[in-house]
């Protein structure tokens, strides 16, 4: 990912995916219990990720550091959270 | 000496408010350059637009005789740039050896045995960095930046919240790489220690870059006594 060690972009994808899902599953039970439109959801899962990616991208400092692009962090939580996205369009 | 990193006419506007009117800096090779400034000055805004981590509404950055509108990290990195955030650069997934074998990986010649002797890292290299104590964590950046062996050092509060023995660690460090030819350029509040090892002081005060010189030119400058140092001084 590019060019990101295997193991620092797992990493960091498995926790976005861990938040994304989490954010995800929130908002769904939110939405069943309370009837919260699901544009409101839909722009609340966004500012979660947002404020997730810019803690990403603070980490990928280190990683910016060392020559590595800083849009690695930022292509990892991309594509944990297109990875939950996809999961949840087929099975909900 | 040769100007390694120079940040120039720097402007930078959050909403109506302009923090940076003009500002630069600059860190020249074999040097510490000091920059001090009150609290909302625009010292962090400013070094993060020197190492790209920022845009400006205006300036250029310039890196060893590049000229850059908008650099980035990774590329002033591939250059020999290494940036210390105020608020910590260690990822929080991965033990501080991972994070020295990952420097190694991607760094000829990494002084990594050197580091960590230096700056007592021994017992740090299996934990986590939530784990370390603000000095720890800063002994372990500085370590991690001296095995990286910079061209230029750009480190924010490096000081902040230590303890003496940890922050004369961190100065003995940064010492170190300036003598071996690095241009380093720290900010900070901590006048003592900072202008012990300062070749050269910034002040950013309205916005703007006064020039002072060396420590002691510096801490005679009537203005700076008054609007940064205090009465005390």
């Amino acid at each position: 990912m590019l060019g990101l060690p295997p193991r620092w972009a797992l990493a960091l994808a498995a926790r976005s995916l861990l938040l994304w899902a989490g954010a995800r599953g929130l908002l769904l039970m939110a939405g069943v219990a309370f009837g919260i439109p699901q544009g409101i959801a839909v722009a609340a899962v966004v500012a979660v990720l947002a404020a997730h990616d810019t803690r990403i991208l603070r980490e990928g400092i280190f990683l910016a550091n060392l020559g590595f692009s800083s849009l690695a962090p930022a292509a990892a939580a991309g594509a944990a959270a297109l990875l939950v996205e996809m999961i949840a369009a087929f099975t909900l | 000496m040769s100007t390694v990193l120079a940040a120039e006419s720097v402007i930078k506007r959050f909403r109506r408010r302009t923090v940076l009117n003009s500002a630069g800096l600059w860190a020249r090779e074999g040097s510490v350059t000091v920059i001090f400034g009150r609290n909302g000055a625009g010292k962090t805004t400013l070094l993060r637009v020197a190492v790209g981590l920022a845009g400006a509404d205006a300036g250029v950055v310039i890196y060893r005789g590049e000229r850059y509108r908008r650099p980035r990290l990774a590329t002033l990195a591939v250059g020999g740039l290494f940036f210390i955030p105020e608020r910590g650069l260690l990822a929080a997934w991965f033990t501080l050896r991972e994070h020295f074998r990952l420097l190694a990986r991607t760094t000829r010649d990494a002084r990594i045995d050197d580091a960590i002797t230096t700056f007592g890292l021994e017992t740090l290299l299996d934990r986590r960095p939530n784990s370390f104590s603000t000095g720890e964590r800063r002994r372990a950046e500085v370590g991690l930046a001296m095995a990286r062996g910079p061209r230029c050092l750009v480190a924010d509060e490096p000081l902040q919240s230590l303890a003496p023995l940890d922050a004369d660690l961190v100065i003995a460090g940064l010492r170190q790489l300036a003598s071996g030819g690095a241009a380093i350029i720290v900010s900070g509040h901590e006048v003592h220690p900072l202008m012990d090892v300062a070749d050269d002081v910034l002040w950013l005060h309205d916005g703007r870059t006064r020039a002072l010189g060396r420590p002691s030119r510096a801490s005679e400058d009537d203005e700076f006594r008054r609007a940064y140092l205090g009465p005390a001084a």
